[in-house]
């Protein structure tokens, strides 16, 4: 059952060759048979080693990124990789360093130590080959939300290159499937929390990138608009595109991914397709299996039933 | 569910009983008092600017109050006589309320610790939060200075009933009057200001027109400022018989409005004077009771409307991004953005607002004093020059949106530029009209290519200098739309450093063509003169170029650890 761990720890999915991987890595020290929580996993979900080299296949890599902040080490040598095709969820408890990763990996944070490539390029040695393929949206910072929805999506389409008459048309089909095409002459900053979502999406999808990260895309964004976002991810996978989001809502994963990760205190607990991830069970569990805690001592809060 | 209750099932039916949840009037306040205190104490942690600041400000309050002791002692003890005290004590009442009206208002806002609002979803009525809420305004620095300042006042009033009251009963009366009369006008002091701004924040506005509000008080202020230096222009031209002579009726008047009848009781009793004094007092009382009912009505609408104010802002005027005469790409995309934001966000506007009031602070001043031209045309370019450095901060001002520039691989050339472009739009014209207009109002045109030049020479420069001081010492800075008076992202050292870095850069190259242009002046040379506005116009080019060249490559190799330093907003 064990499986090489410098190999991509998922099957084949399209658009992934099995092949990729090097040799040199050391089998790495975890105790077999079931997972003892809270630990790694062990199994075809186990995390990917530091040393593995980054295959060429993958749409992101990630090996070994460390990142302390004033003296904290938050993030400890964290190694990921994401199969070309997947719908990659990144699931942890708050605060486990799933944004501190995902902000190393798309160029918005120097890490320490280790490397994060897209698509072959290397985020911090060539960002503007990566940047090119690569489609962000953070969490919780603002955008330049003085401006309209229009003006934004040309604002970021211009700063990256792309042909004024080509802004104009993708930014009217996104507009249009993205239900904004309506708010002309609104500025971002008086949008809703769906609206800004989507904007910030379609920000993320105008230089149509073959990945796509995303922290949070479903945070605070009501059900009508999460269903528009789901469908146009959903459709942009099935294009061959790669999806990386974050969430800490295991039944959006669950319903949405093809692949998963569970971070929790700044490691890599397992990885792999959902179905590897789960060994059988639901993801809740295993997710709770590993990061701990969760249970109400029984009769504690007796006094709220009436 | 039927069955024998638990103790906690019997509790909960008993917190079912309409009188579960209620609390004593005196230990709401005395909750609310603590919890000021404790996030009073807690706004100090980790905030050096704010520790400074309130030291600079307690200095000066005790300056202040050794000012008051000495001009009390001037018109008692040391003056022999007993006519001018009334009046001060009048006048001085009268000016502390509307100080602590007009200053929050107009300018600096003020302290919402307690914001009604927080309280919304607890089951307390405005009625039953109002005492705490009034408890807690008092405590604060400046009401413990004003206390403070009303204690002397009312040292010195029993003084000089001591020495000067008409007779023992007046001087009893005055005396026993004084304690509440000078306590209720503290009360108001602190509830005219709030029962103001609980009012104004009741009222849904749009997020535009708060903003805009912020900058009308901002300029007000500024208009203010300059006026009061015009009329200090004049001074010497008053009469001061005149002023003394209108001194009393002007108090007098001011004693019989709200904002000076409490002071006033105490004096009008000692001077005999019983009907004016209840006259007073009831106006005073009338006005407390008033603005208490006011401020209560005032928080039982917010607390209904904790949400709100956050209606519609209105359209925005739909245009390209990219004006049409700078070509689709990444510069047009930034000189279009920072075009918009000069418009839309306060930080921007502010700074683009003052120089119109400056600029006819500059006309009227050389009007009145005809000899002070020259030096207004000196400021006019100085003001220039200082134009070149609100763009100082500008990665500091994206803030947290820079993200949307690293992630879209901005190309750094274009997202300086852009910046600098957009500047230029903005102010080029208008330094052009001031540059000759002002030299040709004054009747000065020969000065007209020095100050031409060297004002544009001095903007170019400072733009040189922002941009690399942005670049190398960026500092996080209030979230756009912030009302200017509120803006606390200048008080952090390293605001300070990075302020103080720019005002001397931008000064330094600027040495030679001043030098050159006093030399002229000293020697009458009209040529020196003019040359020393073409070589600021050289150096300005060449500081421009040298400084966007190392901006740029700093901003290309260092900007996610730039954007790091300033993601948050203060």
């Amino acid at each position: 059952m064990h499986s090489d761990p410098s190999l991509p720890s998922s099957p084949p999915v399209p658009g992934t060759a099995p092949e990729a991987g090097g040799t040199s890595a050391p089998p790495p020290a975890h105790p077999s048979g079931t997972a003892e929580a809270p630990g790694p996993l062990a199994g075809a979900a186990a995390p990917v080693s530091a040393e593995a080299s980054v295959p060429s296949s993958t749409a992101l890599s990630i090996r070994g990124l460390r990142k302390s902040f004033s003296g904290t080490e938050v993030v400890h040598g964290l190694s990921l990789d994401v199969p070309q095709g997947s719908f990659y969820g990144i699931v942890g408890p708050n605060g486990a360093g799933k944004t501190t990763t995902l902000s190393m990996a798309t160029g918005l944070l120097r890490p320490d130590d280790g490397t994060a490539h897209v698509l072959g390029h290397d985020m911090w040695a060539e960002p503007q080959a990566a940047k090119a393929r690569l489609g962000v949206l953070a969490d919780g910072l603002r955008t330049f939300d003085r401006l309209t929805g229009r003006e934004l999506l040309t604002y970021v389409g211009l700063l990256r290159g792309m042909e004024p008459a080509v802004v104009e048309e993708r930014m009217e089909s996104l507009l249009t499937a993205l239900d904004l095409a309506g708010e002309d002459g609104k500025l971002v900053v008086d949008y809703s929390a769906g609206m800004t979502k989507k904007i910030l999406l379609a920000s993320a999808l105008l230089h149509a990138p073959r990945l796509l990260v995303l922290d949070e895309p479903l945070e605070a964004v009501d059900p009508v608009s999460a269903q528009v976002i789901r469908t146009i991810l959903t459709a942009y996978v099935e294009g061959g595109g790669t999806v990386v989001l974050s969430s800490h809502v295991m039944e959006l994963v669950e319903g949405l991914c093809s692949h998963v990760a569970i971070i929790a205190d700044g490691r890599l607990m397992a990885d792999g397709t959902l179905d590897q991830v789960r060994q059988g069970g639901s993801l809740v569990q295993t997710f709770i299996d590993l990061v701990g805690g969760g249970d109400v001592a029984e009769g504690s809060l007796s006094w709220l039933e009436s | 569910m039927a069955g024998v209750l638990s103790t906690e099932h019997a509790r909960t039916a008993a917190a079912q009983d309409v009188r579960h949840g209620e609390i004593r009037g005196r230990d709401l306040v005395r909750l609310q008092l603590k919890l000021k205190w404790t996030l009073w104490k807690r706004s100090y942690r980790k905030n050096v600017g704010k520790i400074i600041g309130t030291s600079i400000g307690a200095l000066y309050g005790l300056g202040g109050l050794a000012m008051l002791v000495f001009l009390f002692l001037g018109t008692t003890l040391w003056a022999g006589e007993g006519e001018l005290f009334p009046q001060i004590v009048r006048g001085l009442g009268a000016v502390t309320v509307l100080l602590w009206f007009l200053i929050p208002v107009l300018a600096f806002g003020i302290d919402d610790t307690l914001d009604p609002r927080a309280f919304a979803l607890h089951p307390r009525s405005a009625k039953e939060l109002q005492p705490g809420m009034f408890a807690a305004a008092a405590l604060s620095l400046p009401s413990l200075f004003t206390l403070l300042a009303l204690a002397i006042a009312t040292a010195f009033e029993l003084l000089w009933l001591v020495l000067f009251g008409q007779g023992a009963g007046w001087v009893v009366l005055g005396a026993l009057a004084l304690i509440p009369a000078n306590l209720a006008g503290l009360a108001l002091c602190l509830l005219l200001p709030r029962a103001w701004f609980a009012h104004s924040a009741a009222r849904a506005s749009s997020r535009k027109g708060r903003e805009l509000g912020g900058i009308f008080g901002f300029l007000a202020m500024f208009v203010a400022i300059y006026a009061f230096s015009l009329s200090a222009q004049r001074i010497e031209d008053l009469d001061m018989f005149w002023v003394r002579e209108q001194l009393p009726l002007a108090t007098e008047v001011l004693a019989w409005t709200p904002l000076g009848a409490l002071f006033s009781v105490p004096m009008d009793l000692a001077e005999g004077r019983v009907l004016t004094a209840l006259l007073r007092a009831l106006i005073g009382a009338a006005t407390i009771v008033l603005v208490w009912l006011w401020w209560r009505r005032s928080i039982d609408l917010s607390m209904t409307s904790a949400l709100t104010g956050d209606a519609s802002s209105g359209q925005a005027k739909v245009s390209p991004l990219v004006p049409r005469f700078v070509p689709a790409g990444p510069f047009g995309a930034v000189l279009g953005k920072s075009l918009r934001y000069w418009r839309r966000d306060t930080r921007y506007l502010a700074a683009l607002g003052i120089y119109p009031v400056a600029i006819v602070f500059f006309v009227a001043m050389g009007f009145m004093v005809p000899e002070a031209r020259t030096m207004m045309l000196g400021m006019a370019v100085f003001m220039c020059a200082m134009t070149g450095l609100s763009i100082s901060n500008e990665i500091g001002f994206d803030g947290p949106s820079g993200w949307v520039n690293i992630v879209a691989g901005a190309p750094a050339r274009a997202n300086l530029l852009g910046r600098i472009a957009a500047m230029a739009v903005l102010m080029v014209p208008a330094v052009v009209v001031i540059t000759v207009a002002l030299p040709l109002l004054y009747g000065l045109p020969e000065l007209i290519p020095m100050t031409l030049l060297g004002s544009l020479g001095a903007m170019i420069s400072g733009w040189g200098t922002s941009m690399v001081v942005g670049v190398l010492l960026p500092y996080p800075s209030s979230a756009p739309g912030t009302n200017p008076m509120k803006d606390k992202s200048a008080s952090s050292s390293n605001a300070m450093l990075s302020m103080a870095i720019s005002m001397v850069t931008v000064f330094v190259p600027m040495l030679p063509p001043l030098g050159l242009g006093i030399w002229g002046a000293v020697a009458g040379n009209l040529t020196l003169i003019t040359g020393a506005g073409v070589l600021a116009i050289v150096i300005g080019v060449a500081v421009l170029l040298i400084g966007l060249r190392i901006a740029t490559v700093r901003l290309d190799a260092r900007y996610p650890d730039i954007f790091q330093k300033v993601r948050d907003h203060v």
